[in-house]
């Protein structure tokens, strides 16, 4: 996928544990797990800017495009 | 147990039941009841009775096969026929006892129930097409195979009973990709944060 998730760079960062984030943002571990593996399909502008909150940073520190290019094989 | 776990193990043993004794059942009446005439059985007494009917349909009729002598040729080819004209059935029946295993285990939703349902669809679908056309076809033929030549019969038809079976086999077909589509914008919102 050509969004990288930067959420463990900033949990490091902060010094801060997934718990911890997960309960000050208002949702499970399990969710913000889904989206620190990069395994989330969307997230909403209302987490995001729980999650800028909490780790006092800008969307973009978390949220970074890089392009992919085709590989052929 | 919840009721949709015991109604659904119900379901499994019935279909099951269906699944064994449809074929045994067109094996003995073509097959084995040349050893064991049929009118000397229990069953015999109920076919007297009037309470089963084993029918072939010919010319948009019903002709009743209940003690009638065949050649093994013709028998052979109503076996053929009533095989012809039930596997779809049987496709279905198997489906069907894989769906009623999910709802047993409390699996209510998932990609294999709606991939379940699009193969019971499918497989009556073929049943109605194929299936009854091609098995009542073959019994013609096996039931006048013995007759003088000039006076067998092959008949193929496609009427009502056909078409009633495509229109809930599309019916089955589309309510399994509506379960598709619905599981597909579930699994979606699950990995919405």
């Amino acid at each position: 996928m050509p969004l990288i998730i930067n959420l463990d760079v900033m949990l490091a960062k902060r010094k801060m544990k997934l718990q911890d984030l997960a309960s000050q943002v208002g949702i499970t571990p399990q969710n913000l797990s889904v989206l620190k593996t990069g395994r989330a399909k969307a997230i909403r502008f209302s987490t995001l800017e729980a999650l800028c909150r909490v780790l006092e940073c800008q969307p973009g520190d978390i949220l970074a495009y890089e392009d992919v290019p085709d590989s052929f094989l | 147990m919840t009721n949709i776990k015991k109604i659904s193990r119900a379901l499994q043993w019935i279909f099951g039941l269906y699944l064994i004794s449809s074929p045994l059942a067109s094996l003995f009446f073509w097959v084995l009841s040349t050893f064991v005439p049929l009118k000397q059985t229990f069953m015999g007494n109920l076919f007297d009775q009037g309470m089963f009917e084993i029918t072939v349909r010919a010319l948009g009729k019903s002709y009743s096969l209940y003690g009638q002598d065949f050649s093994w040729n013709a028998r052979f080819l109503g076996l053929l026929g009533d095989f012809a004209h039930d596997i779809f059935k049987w496709i279905a029946a198997f489906y069907v006892i894989c769906l009623m295993k999910l709802y047993a285990t409390g699996n209510l939703f998932s990609q294999k129930h709606a991939f379940y349902f699009k193969r019971i669809g499918q497989s009556l679908l073929f049943y109605g097409t194929f299936g009854l056309v091609a098995g009542d076809s073959i019994l013609g033929i096996a039931v006048t195979f013995d007759n003088p030549v000039g006076q067998r019969l092959l008949s193929i038809g496609f009427g009502t009973p056909n078409v009633e079976m495509i229109v809930v086999s599309l019916m089955i077909i589309l309510v399994g990709w509506v379960m598709l589509e619905g599981f597909k914008l579930r699994a979606e919102q699950e990995l919405t944060i």
